[in-house]
């Protein structure tokens, strides 16, 4: 082989990847992030700023999303220490069904929970109307309140921080436990003195990451926390500048500030945590535990995991149970009865929807899990100079949160920029969807190609094999399961994402997640409820279909 | 390897391409189609499909429907108004389209059909004509109002001012719904029609501000919060309520006096991409098929020979306040602006 020469010569499909990668990421990321920005401060002026840190109104917005943020990720960090350490460290009876159950919403898109807390602990809710017959006229659980918020946000990523304490957990030698058990510890001193402190690279890079998430939250606070939260009336960053922007106001330029507020420290968040998880190479978001050696723990810690565990289970049971009941009943506080109405409902009022979801979650997560596999492999098997910023570059519509690419693209492509019109398209979501998941398949791909030694490769050669034979035989299906992971991830997130689609949607396209936001909002709870349970049940199908084929696993859940 | 690669690569652009090709081919069929149109609307989904169903039989014609607030519609024509995307608008009330009209943001039309509209609601201006009606009423839910120990509401005004009352009602906030515009003009016009000061009808808003415990978004919120307890009582438009209680929710309707009254219109979108069509759906909803469908949830027919809702209540004719409409467009931004003075409410 040539080793002088131009790289176009030598490697054409290294050039035409990193070209076709960079002009994607400029178009589909610097563009509409930048367009964003220069939103923010039309006009050349930063009144909007100036506007937004005079304003108590703001203000309280920016304090809601701290506290609520912090206090959310505080109590996902506990549930999710909790179930990992009961799963890799004891003998708790059920653990396997808790590591199965946690898994469970990750499927679901955060303003489902929300919703599905709306039917459990509402004024109408299961759980109200049971305590209006304990005790008539006592005390009620208020889920509109910055509680129901943090509540709704906990159940919905504490499986993510779960996935990271039961990686990092079982990255810990056993025997440093053994051996202080052997030296006279007792269990509560092992905990403190070893396990707790090797805990603290992964506690901190979760955390950091949770943060981030909690922090550009949109659907639970849109639903939940419109009386106000912890401070004024005000609601938190996310839902205020969609408030902005698609409500009476029309106010882009407002919409934008905010958003702007909310993704710089989020990106830095995001960066560190990444940065810190990295480094310390307790990795792996991805990483379920496998098989432990259960070792005993004092039966008073055994039964209290164990009732916590169920607790939070049985919550979760009961989160898609209410969905799915709720789709069959006739009216969800006041009749019970059954009836198959709001399914006929959803079915003929959001056909178009049901169908663009499908079609634009299917089309966009096959070309995300493609475009991301091929780039991986044409990464990971060639090194030219400028590879890294490539690949950092790849990342960063992982770090942002989805309302700060749904904002940009609609800025950028709705004709501020001559010829780039796509506003009322399905074109505009598609893009968005590949652009947004491409970074997951790129990095589900990665890990999966370094695990594949070139010699396999070359040995298929060496025994005669054509270059097409072994990429067939050999490499092919070794990628296949990166494949269908980045695929159901996309698909997954691309059927449920509410708050980039929710800038992006139109008349002609209109989506199956936006149908179902607005029939909460609207409070048709029959409507909704039916519509969710279509949701649910075309990802399942769809992880089915994938797991048969592809050995997929539950993986990552993206930031709202 | 280098073959292998390149040809993976090149089936990978060709399936990228593949899966582009159809978004975009649906993405630029949304121009100037002519078998559609988009309609702005408030009116919920089932709604709009069962009123656009007769219609699409009939002309092939789709309708697309877009569920968003009067506030917002104004605002989302007004920012589209060099690009319009919408064909058609339903349900705004008279103030609301002449305020529209005057800002150029719809086109004057007379349908085949205003002539079997009733003399009430008839209107002299070309981009007036009235579609349907609902009252504005009180309603309340029956079991929350015995929680709370609270007299139910009598239809009187002022009584929403008595200390039972305060924190336990629920409107919309007139910035963003044209129903909350229709509850302050109207006590503005009660006072003024009484003889009574505007700083008068200020200080009785100022009052209500403190019954009132939220100032929703939307103008069909207050009566869902009020169905599920929430609220004991509310103030809105009969058709939601109409709808809740044919679901078996505990909500009763009280008649206010004087009770808002007039009529809504519907207005074709200025330079519509489909405008023909636009006017064709304007046509429709006069005849008595579509004026049918209205009816059954929970609007009054405006054309002549058309039954009332099913269970309807009726609306005395001498409570009905007389608006004058151009008066009430004239002033909204002055009356939005000291509306926001009084009460220093947000909508949530």
């Amino acid at each position: 082989m040539n080793t002088r020469g131009s790289l176009i010569l030598r490697e054409p499909t290294v050039v035409v990847t990193v070209i076709f990668m960079i002009t994607v990421i400029a178009l589909f990321v610097l563009l509409p992030a930048a367009s964003m920005l220069l939103e923010s401060v039309r006009g050349f002026t930063l009144h909007r700023y100036v506007d937004f840190f005079a304003s108590r109104y703001f203000r309280h917005t920016l304090y809601n999303t701290l506290l609520v943020s912090g206090l959310a990720t505080l109590f996902s960090m506990t549930a999710g220490f909790l179930f990992a350490y009961t799963v890799t460290r004891t003998d708790v009876p059920l653990r396997r069904l808790f590591s199965t159950i946690v898994l469970v919403p990750m499927l679901l898109p955060a303003f489902l929970i929300a919703f599905a807390l709306i039917l459990l602990l509402g004024r109408n809710g299961l759980l109200n109307q049971a305590l209006e017959i304990v005790n008539p006229g006592g005390v009620r659980f208020n889920i509109y309140s910055p509680w129901g918020v943090i509540l709704a946000q906990t159940l919905s990523f504490f499986p993510m921080s779960f996935l990271l304490f039961a990686a990092a957990l079982s990255a810990i030698d056993p025997r440093l436990e053994d051996a202080a058990q052997d030296l006279g510890g007792d269990y509560w001193y092992t905990l403190r003195r070893v396990t707790l402190p090797l805990m603290a690279p992964a506690a901190f890079g979760s955390a950091l990451l949770l943060f981030m998430f909690h922090a550009s939250a949109f659907g639970a606070p849109a639903l939940l926390g419109g009386r106000g939260l912890f401070f004024g009336n005000a609601t938190m960053l996310a839902p205020e500048a969609i408030i902005q922007t698609l409500g009476a106001r029309s106010d882009w330029g407002m919409g934008a500030t905010l958003a702007v507020v909310l993704v710089v420290p989020s990106i830095a968040l995001f960066l560190a945590g990444e940065y810190y998880l990295k480094r310390r190479s307790y990795v792996t978001v991805t990483g379920a535990p496998t098989a432990f050696r259960p070792r005993p723990v004092p039966s008073g810690v055994k039964w209290t995991l164990f009732a916590l565990c169920l607790l939070i289970s049985l919550f979760i049971a009961a989160v898609v149970a209410v969905v799915a009941v709720g789709a069959f009943t006739q009216t969800w506080g006041i009749n019970y009865s059954f009836t198959d109405r709001h399914l006929r409902t959803a079915l003929t009022a959001s056909r178009r929807s049901i169908n663009n979801s499908i079609f634009l979650a299917g089309s966009g997560g096959f070309a995300a899990a493609l475009f991301g596999t091929l780039s991986a492999w044409v990464f990971a098997r060639k090194s030219f100079r400028g590879s890294r910023v490539v690949d950092a570059l790849s990342m960063i519509p992982y770090a942002l949160p989805g309302m700060v690419m749904g904002l940009g693209f609609a800025i950028a492509f709705s004709g501020n920029i001559p010829g780039l019109i796509m506003s009322g398209t399905g074109l505009i979501i598609f893009l968005n969807h590949v652009v947004r998941r491409m970074p997951y398949g790129i990095r589900s791909a990665a890990g999966a190609i370094r695990q594949i030694d070139p010699s396999i490769e070359e040995a298929a050669a060496d025994l005669g094999g054509r270059p097409v034979y072994s990429f067939v035989r050999v490499t092919m299906p070794l990628l296949k399961d990166a494949f269908f992971a980045s695929f159901v991830f996309g698909f997954i997130n691309m059927m449920t994402d509410i708050t980039a689609v929710i800038f992006l949607v139109s008349p002609r396209w209109r989506l199956l997640s936006v149908d179902v936001f607005n029939a909460i909002e609207a409070t048709r709870y029959g409507t909704a409820s039916a519509l969710s349970l279509i949701m649910i049940l075309s990802t399942l199908i769809v992880l089915a279909v994938a797991r048969v084929l592809g050995g997929v696993r539950l993986g990552g859940k993206e930031a709202g | 390897m280098k073959a292998a690669m390149r040809i993976l690569f090149t089936m990978g652009m060709v399936l990228l391409v593949a899966a582009l090709l159809p978004a975009m081919g649906a993405g630029e069929a949304t121009q100037q189609d002519a078998g559609e149109i988009v309609v702005y609307s408030p009116f919920n989904d089932q709604f709009m499909q069962a009123l656009a169903a007769p219609f699409t039989a009939e002309t092939g014609i789709e309708v697309l429907n877009v569920v968003i607030s009067t506030g917002e519609t104004v605002s989302r024509l007004r920012a589209e108004r060099q690009r319009p995307q919408a064909d058609f608008w339903l349900s705004a009330r008279p103030a609301i389209l002449q305020g529209a009209f005057e800002e150029g943001l719809i086109a004057a039309y007379n349908p085949n059909g205003a002539a079997n509209i009733r003399p009430e609601f008839r209107y002299d201006a070309a981009h007036i004509t009235a579609v349907g009606t609902y009252p504005l009423v009180f309603f309340y839910n029956t079991q929350a109002i015995a929680r709370a120990n609270m007299q139910a509401p009598t239809g009187d005004w002022a009584q929403l001012l008595s200390p039972a009352y305060r924190d336990q009602v629920v409107m919309p906030h007139p910035a963003t719904s044209g129903t909350a515009y229709s509850v302050i003009t109207t006590i503005i016009q009660a006072h003024l029609q009484n003889n009574m000061s505007e700083d008068e009808a200020w200080q009785f808003v100022a009052g209500l501000n403190g019954a009132v415990a939220q100032f929703t978004r939307s103008g069909r919120a207050p009566q869902t919060l009020v169905a599920q307890g929430e609220y004991p009582v509310g103030i809105g438009f009969y058709d939601a309520v109409w709808q809740l209680q044919q679901e078996g929710f505990p909500l009763e309707v009280v008649i206010p006096n004087p009770v808002f009254a007039e009529p809504y219109g519907a207005a074709v979108v200025a330079d519509a991409p489909n405008g023909a069509n636009a006017r064709r759906f304007f046509d429709y909803l006069l005849t008595p098929r579509a004026q049918a469908v209205l009816t059954q949830f929970g609007n009054y027919p405006v054309v002549a020979g058309v039954n009332p809702p099913v269970g309807g209540v009726s609306v005395p004719t001498e409570q009905v306040i007389d608006i004058d409409f151009l008066w009430s467009s004239a002033n909204r931004r002055a009356i939005l602006d000291r509306f926001q003075e009084v009460t220093q409410a947000e909508p949530q």
